[in-house]
């Protein structure tokens, strides 16, 4: 993997020397008004026929719609430049070939980049609230699902497919009416030193990495109102391939690092290394298998979660597979500390997350396969979990009894959702449909007396446990792991 | 403590606070300075308490301040500090939209109140305009929506009827959605030093003072959208008397200093008094009564105008007058220096003052009555206008002969404006049906050769133009008088 | 026999329904002068068009627009007072097959322009702009099919520009290509700030007729290139009074 790196970087440093152009010089106005997206398109188009280049803006302000990036030409955004959003949801193409709109297109480019320390505002919530102005006059369709414009009539701030050598580096990505930026099938991705600010409209995701290869994201900081580092899966046929995350912080009212929803191809061999979560609504690590994808060879080293609402959710299920068998199977996570609140993470954010699956009290981490799909070969090691606890039965009760673990539902056609099963059995940790899950120096720490155990596991075969320790008050006679239907698990 | 000691200390407690009208920080009434709180609620009970405690002050220091509508009450001043804005929410709805004149500071029948300070009232305009009109195409507010805008329900930035004892001091204030200010059936007000800065959007008057009794405008900068200065009467058993303006510059997309359109009542006794108008559209200074209104004794003086469309539009006409019929009568120019442009004066401008009425060449300065009520005893002293010249027969014509004078349309009862008669058969003043008019020491200069001669009068009796000196180019023998249907 | 006459009389309304009005600010078309409107009034003739036709007025103010294509049916009214003001940025204008043009349209038919409002250049600043990109090397000194039309319409047919005042264009104001039935009528065309601007540009058209136009341009009032067939030229003056 290491070698497939060096040469990005061997690839971005040649051509970093390439000409420089400036905006200016194309008639682009920085004065916060003029619409530029003619003039950066041509300034673009210019670029990319002499050969290649940067595109130089200087501080300022500089209002666009769609412009497409082409090949050998970098966008380079000096510090105090800023790329706006037209507010006007007609200067946004919808691009025929992914269908979805951006500000940023690149669609079967090479050695492209967006660079520098200049930011990339999309002004997403009022050319959202615009598009919904546009639908309810009727000059517009859109089914204004949960009350928005879907999607993919919202404009993204980058939306690059099939591309080939992309650097996006030191720039500050703020509030797109969508997503915030899409790298879909491309190859060899660098994203560093990026700030993403990202919560001014619903959908605002951090980064969706879409069956791309070759992917380096590090020492970025990621702050989203939807999923901050998000992987994704569209095509059946292609899969998220050697992908290294590191050195990166993320904080969203929704998950942190999220393998899915939609995960039709894959996702394989990934290392995930020192990543902060903080205030963060649902779940720091999650990777849902659940449209016939496959997860695999996943090391996920050093994950420090803060106030953040579930630590982690490992999920197959069957919602849109098509025949397709999901599996998930060799993923190591190591070295965790995460505390749980008691109350909601991401209070006082804009667009928090909704509240949803009540009556539940604090849900435990989980790995939940499907009867006929195992989630094989995990490995949790160093882990130290620190919950509220205060589980209150008379709030929300499932009990241990064979007949009520039974009955907890399968859910596997349902988006998935570490709170989706409502009331879980434990308080720290449950295991159903899986394989050799290990426990390595794992410790369960509640603040208060749960009425749940720690640990319930249904339906898992085979798992050494080794050091897995239990801090919760009044609780010394408590029996805190249950195996339901679970055979060949060694706990030391 | 003795009786006595007792009562002289209450006594002197008493004169400090009548003295000392009691300060009240916007903070102590939980108003936000953060820009995105809302404080209507917290800002009108300011307003409200201390009326109640008898009045005082409220004070806004440095920072930004969102509310929606704010009902003045008796004897309460808001001071806003240098750095305070009191910046107009851009949601329709926070305005008091079911009131005729909504807006954001709003009093009616309220005696002694001040806005005073070096702080900005900011309407936000354009974008509460915007909502205004999404709301409209949605179908939630019913609008005809006139010249695709919203006819009715956009916010003034102030909007005073029926108060008395009123001082607005020293304050910026931007961007209404619709007129700035407008002070109807209000006495004793005095407006000084303010700055208003206002092309946000359509029908941005600077200030409309309408039916008041001794107002003062003095030492202020207007620059707007809409007509800059301008008094109006909306009440046919009301006028604006006693009306001093003085001092102050002004600029606008539509007139400098205007009298109308709506002029119901009337006006008497306005001075207008040293006072600048630039990049303007339409006319420096104009007087229209439409509608019934009597207008006399007003005395212009030391008015100078730069890049203007025109200097000066006096009208009778018969629009909405209902059978009353309007008059004008004992006016004085004089010290009035123009300068006209040959471009358009406003260009560049955000809503720039429409191209209309053409074909037509530069038009003069016009005093147009109507044919059984003339303008009466116009006296102009002292005056120069400068014009650009340059009429072309081909584009545009209107001769002098009895016939072609005869063929300009009266026009009693359309919207008047300098412009409305299209090309007019003079380049420098035009005056039709008119008594007593007097002429000292007027000087008319075109730049360029125009096909019209400088002065056209027609149904004028009582004429002595003996002051008049003409310059056109190098044309010396040119006729630039032509009299028909008048004398002396 | 009965139901063929209420047949006829559906067809009538509905008719009558598809010539709709629309007004420029259901689209979002803003009258300030500053905001870029392409993109609005491109979606709002289109918009029109697809429901088969009708009027898109705009109203007193300044709309700021770069190039936008006309399409059958569509009529735009400009009312008094309404300026369709050109960007004054080349790259605003879309190249139509070589050409460049504000107002562009092409194998359209019962397209209409009319009322008395004015679509206007930016002359100056477009030409400062252009010099601005020659003298970086940008855009090459030959250059003149950059120079976009105000009005460039293309074998098209019932073509009617009626009471517009166009004032300031390049080389061409406007350019009739390869059109039947056209109709120019009441209008006043100011072009002196360009070198040497043409009033009016024909080429190829048939069944014209000019009506009442007051052509003061720097280069030809009318130009002609090929065979055309004026049918009507009544009342068109140029400053001097002569025919065009």
């Amino acid at each position: 993997m290491n070698k497939l790196f060096l040469v990005i970087f061997l690839v971005v440093s040649q051509w970093c020397r390439a000409q420089e152009f400036q905006a200016g010089d194309f008639g682009i106005l920085a004065d916060g008004q003029t619409l530029n997206t003619r003039s950066i398109q041509a300034a673009i188009d210019h670029i990319h026929e002499k050969g290649g280049g940067k595109l130089v803006f200087s501080a300022g302000n500089y209002v666009t719609g769609t412009i497409y990036l082409k090949s050998n030409v970098t966008l380079h955004l000096e510090e105090g430049a800023s790329l706006l959003g037209s507010n006007n949801p007609f200067d946004y193409v919808k691009d025929p070939y992914v269908n979805w709109q951006s500000m940023i297109f690149a669609i079967k480019q090479r050695h492209i980049g967006i660079t520098g320390k200049g930011t990339i505002n999309g002004r997403g919530f009022q050319t959202a609230v615009n598009a919904v102005q546009n639908v309810h006059r009727g000059i517009v369709e859109d089914e204004l699902k949960l009350d928005r414009v879907r999607e993919w009539n919202r404009p993204e701030n980058i939306y690059f497919r099939e591309c080939e050598d992309v650097t996006i580096q030191d720039i500050t990505l703020r509030d797109p009416g969508s997503w915030n930026q899409t790298y879909d099938q491309c190859v060899n991705l660098l994203v560093e030193r990026i700030k993403v600010d990202s919560k001014s409209y619903w959908n605002n995701d951090g980064i969706d990495i879409v069956d791309c290869r070759n992917v380096v994201i590090r020492d970025s900081y990621f702050d989203a109102a939807d999923d901050a580092i998000c992987f994704k899966s569209h095509d059946a046929n292609a899969f998220c391939d050697s992908i290294l995350v590191e050195n990166c912080v993320a904080r969203s009212s929704a998950s942190a690092l999220k393998f899915g929803t939609v995960s039709r191809g894959g996702f394989k061999n990934f290392v995930v290394r020192n990543l902060t979560v903080y205030d963060t609504y649902r779940s720091a690590i999650t990777f849902a298998a659940v449209d016939g994808g496959f997860v695999e060879n996943i090391l996920v080293d050093g994950v420090r979660s803060i106030n953040t609402g579930n630590v982690i959710f490992l999920r197959i299920g069957d919602r849109w597979s098509q025949g397709k068998k999901p599996y998930m199977k060799n993923i190591t996570i190591k070295n965790v500390y995460a505390e749980v609140p008691l109350d909601k993470p991401d209070a006082g954010y804009n667009y928090e997350g909704p509240i949803e699956d009540l009556p539940r009290n604090i849900s435990p981490a989980s790995i939940v396969g499907l009867p006929e799909y195992k989630i094989e070969n995990v490995r949790l090691e160093n882990i130290e979990l620190v919950y509220p606890g205060g589980g209150n039965p008379l709030y929300a009760h499932r009990g241990t009894d064979p007949s009520e673990l039974d009955s907890i539902p399968e859910m596997a056609d349902k988006y998935p959702e570490f709170s989706q099963f409502k009331e879980l059995p434990a308080w720290g940790f449950y295991i159903r449909h899986a394989k050799n899950i290990d426990f390595k120096n794992v410790t369960f720490k509640a603040a208060r007396k749960d009425y749940r155990p720690a640990i319930v596991t249904d339906d898992l075969t085979g798992g050494t446990w080794t050091g897995v320790r239990f801090e919760e008050p009044q609780s010394d006679e408590k029996k805190q792991y249950i195996f339901h239907n679970s055979q060949n698990i060694n706990v030391d | 403590m003795s009786t006595k000691r007792y009562i002289l200390s209450f006594i002197f407690f008493l004169l400090i606070s009548s003295v000392f009208a009691t300060e009240y920080n916007a903070s102590f009434f939980g108003i936000k300075s953060n820009g995105t709180t809302l404080n209507t609620s917290s800002i009108q009970k300011a307003v409200n308490f201390i009326s109640e405690r008898g009045g005082g002050t409220l004070k806004f220091y440095v920072g930004r301040y969102l509310t929606g509508t704010i009902v003045l009450k008796p004897n309460v001043t808001i001071h806003l500090e240098e750095g305070a804005v009191l910046v107009g929410s851009t949601n329709i709805y926070d305005y008091n939209i079911d009131t005729p004149n909504c807006a954001l500071i709003y009093g009616k029948g309220v005696d002694n109140i001040a806005i005073k300070g070096k702080g900005v009232i900011d309407g936000q305009g354009r974008e509460v305009a915007y909502h205004l009109m999404d709301q409209i195409h949605n179908g939630i507010i019913a609008d005809p929506l006139d010249y695709d805008r919203p006819r009715n329900r956009r916010p003034k930035a102030i909007y005073l009827r029926e108060c008395s004892n009123v001082r607005i001091e020293g304050v910026t204030i931007r961007n209404a959605a619709d007129w700035v200010q407008t002070y109807d059936q209000c006495e004793d007000i005095v407006i000084d030093g303010i700055t208003v800065d206002s092309k946000a959007f359509w029908n941005n008057d600077g200030i409309d003072i309408v039916d008041c009794k001794n107002f003062k405008l003095l030492n202020s900068f207007i620059d707007s959208a809409d007509d800059a200065i301008c008094l109006k009467s909306h009440d046919a058993s009301k006028r604006c008397e006693n009306v001093e303006i003085r001092n102050c510059v002004a600029r606008s997309s539509a007139n400098g200093i205007k009298f109308g359109t709506v002029s119901a009542g009337g006006y008497k006794n306005i001075r207008i008094i040293n006072n600048k108008v630039y990049d303007t559209f339409r006319s420096a200074f104009t007087i229209a009564t439409p509608d019934g209104g009597i207008v006399e004794d007003i005395l212009v003086d030391s008015l100078y105008a730069y890049n203007t469309g025109n200097p000066l539009y006096l009208r009778i006409g018969a629009r909405w007058n209902n059978g009353r019929q309007g008059a004008l009568s004992n006016v004085v120019i004089q010290n009035m220096y123009v300068e006209v442009a040959a471009d358009k004066p406003d260009a560049g401008y955000s809503y720039e003052g429409p191209v209309e009425d053409n074909p037509r060449n530069i038009s003069p300065s016009s005093i147009v009555g109507l044919k059984d009520q003339p303008i009466r005893n116009v006296t102009l002293r002292n005056i120069a206008f400068v014009y650009p010249g340059g009429g072309n027969p081909n584009y545009a014509y209107r001769g002098t002969t009895e016939e072609e004078l005869a063929a300009i349309p009266e026009m009693a009862d359309a919207y008047p404006e300098f412009s409305q008669f299209k090309e007019l058969p003079a380049w420098g003043f035009y005056i039709r049906h008119a008594e007593g008019i007097t002429f000292e020491n007027v000087k008319l200069r075109a730049e360029a050769k125009d096909y019209r001669p400088a002065l056209v009068l027609d149904d004028v009796k009582g004429y002595d133009v003996s002051g008049l000196t003409v310059e056109e180019g190098k044309n010396k023998k040119k006729k630039q008088i032509f009299v028909q249907n008048s004398k002396k | 026999m009965k139901r063929i006459a209420y047949l006829g009389l559906f067809f009538l309304m509905a008719a009558n329904v598809q010539a709709a009005e629309y007004n420029a600010s259901l689209f979002g078309c803003k009258s300030d002068g500053v905001t870029n409107n392409t993109s609005s009034i491109q979606y709002a003739i289109d918009f029109i068009s697809g429901k088969g036709g009708g009027t898109l007025h705009f109203y007193v103010g300044r709309y700021l627009t770069g190039s936008f294509e006309l399409k059958s049916n569509v009529t735009i009214e400009l009312h008094e007072g309404a300026v369709i003001l050109a960007s004054p940025n080349v790259y605003d204008y879309l190249n139509y097959s070589g050409s460049r043009a504000l107002i562009y349209a092409n194998g359209q038919s019962n397209i209409k322009i009319q009322g008395k409002g004015v679509i206007q250049g930016q002359v100056p600043l477009f030409t400062a702009n252009m010099e601005n990109l020659t003298s970086k090397g940008i855009v090459r000194k030959d250059s003149q099919h950059l120079l976009p039309d105000l009005i460039r319409i293309e074998n098209s047919e019932q073509v009617t520009v009626d009471g517009i005042m166009l004032l300031n264009g390049l080389e061409n104001v406007q350019s009739y290509i390869g059109c039947r039935q056209l109709s120019l009528s009441n209008q006043i065309i100011k072009s002196n700030a360009y070198g040497s601007s043409t009033g009016i540009f024909l080429s190829a058209c048939s069944a014209v007729e000019l009506r009442s136009l007051y052509v003061d341009a720097s280069g030809k009032p009318l130009r002609e290139e090929g065979k055309n067939e004026i049918r009507l030229q009544e009342n068109c003056v140029t400053p001097n009074g002569k025919k065009l």
